[in-house]
């Protein structure tokens, strides 16, 4: 199967004659982590520090980043509950009152490590300006710096393997360079249309805490009615 | 100062932790690893039934006034509903319950919640049957929502109950236009059209997303006009600030007299800053209430009473005119822990209900919770003639 990214990087490499920029590597792991239309199963694993151990399961239809909508199949006593977000407005439906409420774009996606955006707004290129921090014979090491106020971490550092252009690790760092959390990727998978990381795992520096995200499956071949993002769908 | 001592060895541990973790990767530009290939879980199918969701509610109450107790056990509750979307854009909806009351000793089937919906072309919809659909912002009154006024407290009962109605819609991404005829106007105890029902009224109902603010608006031809408006906003994604609004051209109350063009308003702002805890704090000023003199003379006639309230369903909390409404949530607290407290203050009277509530979400499938209600107030106060000073219920639910 081919995959989309490397061809993207490929093509920008023969184009240009040249290696790829550091913003071409980016828009290529981009484009296979949140490409536009498709339905995915997400099981998010969170592991906190008292042994406690809690499990989600969303279903997720995304037009694009900022069209997402979520359904919550488990735990049993969150199913249904659903959130959509339409570019920087999130909204939830809460099955047990039959209501819809717009909430505040929090920093943690069900409780775990994972922010909203880590999740549901992956366009890097469009809030952080990226360059090479390092290039070893198999890995590029990018760094990428905010460039807008709306970015949630003001840099962040992305190692991605040359050869598949899949990333393999991910740091988040605050104003004062001050490390947040560590994303680690692995279990590339191929979903179709394109191949990517089907097993994340988010560390929270200070806790210590985790999140495992894996993607169960994702579907290309849907067609998702224009309506599933309306706020007033939401419950229906 | 032993503990103050304790917080600054803390803190000066947590600075080293932090110091050295950033000195390790600060300047780390070695290969990374990832993470190892493992077997991954296969997807569980699709359910071919649409969606679908039912809980078990066990509870048990016990109510104080004085020395007087009363006990309710078992209070039971069943709850099914069931979506299913055809191919054809024709969604199916049944939401149903089958309560047991230890206290009249009987169970009852209720419709929540039952109908059609047809979608044409993404943007209109045409619904009938018996439905909820709620949006205003208010924490336990919403005077712009012309349908479903007031908000249950939170519990483990969950609160569905629709209306009949036939829905035509016009819906986009940031609006929508909803024209709603409501040919019921009461129902019976399995939440059926009543035998003697007659045509409730009509509403007209939008909303619109107008960059920062959200504006519900609502017209409503009943046997008296009433209006309602919500504006609601998000400030730095931490603030929320709502204003909600009602006007009534006629209002009939408890001891038959009646208000004429009367307004309603709530005022409330929020903390949604964090996910450890929220807090809301809220004016209602209610036009259609009783003022000092009206009020006096209002209970000659009719007695007020708190019997109705209960954990999850305020009835009547709202007699007199000015109330401050204050509630603070903290969410999975140590993980496995919700702690809610809510309060309601009457500004001209004594009446005061006070409501806190733990949850322990055992797995994910068990919750158990405990509440406690307090209701205070005067021999002058709405609360006056209440049928007790405190609730006090646990409950167990499992959802499945």
């Amino acid at each position: 199967m081919e995959r989309l990214a490397f061809l993207f990087l490929l093509t920008a490499s023969v184009v240009g004659a040249t290696t790829p920029t550091a913003s071409d590597v980016v828009a290529g792991v981009e484009k296979n982590l949140a490409p536009d239309n498709f339905q995915a199963l997400y099981a998010f694993t969170n592991y906190r520090t008292d042994g406690t151990v809690m499990n989600y399961e969303v279903r997720f239809s995304v037009k694009d980043v900022d069209h997402a909508h979520g359904y919550f199949l488990k735990p049993e006593r969150e199913k249904g509950r659903e959130i959509l977000r339409l570019g920087d407005a999130i909204w939830t439906f809460i099955p047990g009152a039959g209501r819809i409420v717009r909430i505040a774009d929090r920093e943690s996606f069900a409780g775990g490590d994972f922010s909203n955006a880590d999740v549901l707004r992956v366009d890097w290129l469009k809030h952080y300006k990226a360059q090479f921090a390092s290039e070893t014979e198999k890995q590029w090491i990018i760094d990428l710096s905010a460039n807008s106020s709306d970015a949630s971490y003001a840099k962040m550092r992305l190692w991605v393997e040359k050869k598949t252009a899949q990333p393999l690790q991910q740091y988040f760092y605050d104003s004062k360079g001050t490390l947040l959390k560590r994303l680690l990727y692995g279990s590339v998978r191929d979903f179709g249309k394109l191949s990517r990381p089907a097993r994340l795992i988010m560390e929270n520096v200070f806790t210590t805490q985790k999140t495992e995200l894996k993607v169960l499956d994702m579907n290309f071949s849907v067609n998702i009615p224009e309506n599933r993002f309306f706020v007033d769908r939401l419950g229906k | 100062m032993l503990i103050g001592w304790a917080s600054e060895m803390k803190a000066l541990v947590i600075f080293f932790l932090i110091f050295f973790a950033n000195m390790a990767v600060a300047d780390d530009l070695e290969e990374a690893s990832g993470l190892p290939d493992i077997e991954m879980d296969e997807a569980p199918p699709s359910s071919s039934f649409g969606k679908v969701r039912s809980y078990i509610l066990m509870e048990g109450l016990q109510r104080r006034k004085g020395g007087l107790r009363q006990y309710e056990f078992p209070n039971g509750e069943f709850s099914g509903s069931l979506d299913y979307s055809f191919p054809s854009k024709t969604d199916l909806f049944l939401d149903g319950l089958l309560t047991f009351d230890e206290a009249g000793d009987k169970s009852r089937l209720f419709i929540n919640q039952v109908g059609v919906r047809q979608n044409w072309q993404d943007n209109f919809v045409l619904a009938v049957g018996k439905e909820r659909s709620r949006r205003a912002p208010g924490l336990i009154i919403s005077p712009s929502d012309l349908l479903f006024t007031l908000v249950p407290l939170p519990g483990q009962r969950e609160d569905r109950q629709g209306v009949w109605l036939t829905r035509l819609s016009f819906q986009q991404q940031h609006r929508s236009y909803d024209l709603i005829l409501l040919p019921v106007d009461r129902v019976d105890e399995a939440g059926l059209p009543g035998k003697d029902a007659e045509y409730f009224g009509t509403t007209l109902r939008t909303w619109h997303e107008l960059g920062l603010i959200d504006m519900g608006l609502s017209l409503g031809s009943f046997d008296t006009f009433k209006a309602g408006l919500a504006l609601q906003t998000l400030v730095e994604n931490k603030w929320k600030f709502y204003y909600e609004g009602a006007y009534h051209s006629r209002y009939e109350r408890l001891d038959a007299s009646s208000k004429e063009k009367a307004f309603q308003h709530l005022l409330g702002a929020g903390y949604e800053g964090s996910t450890d805890f929220g807090m809301r704090v809220e004016y209602f000023h209610n036009g259609i209430g009783f003022s000092k003199a009206e009020f006096e003379n209002a209970r000659q006639q009719v007695r007020f009473s708190s019997s109705s309230l209960s954990s999850t369903a305020i009835l009547t909390p709202f007699i007199r005119q000015q109330f401050l409404i204050f509630s603070a949530n903290a969410p999975e607290v140590f993980h496995r822990y919700n702690f809610f407290a809510a309060i309601v203050k009457s500004l001209e009277d004594t009446a005061q209900m006070s409501f806190v509530r733990a949850e322990y979400l055992a797995n994910d499938w068990f919750v158990a919770g405990a509440s406690q209600l307090f209701v205070h107030g005067g021999d002058e106060s709405q609360f006056a003639g209440r049928a007790f000073n405190t609730q006090t219920s646990l409950d167990l639910k499992y959802s499945f």
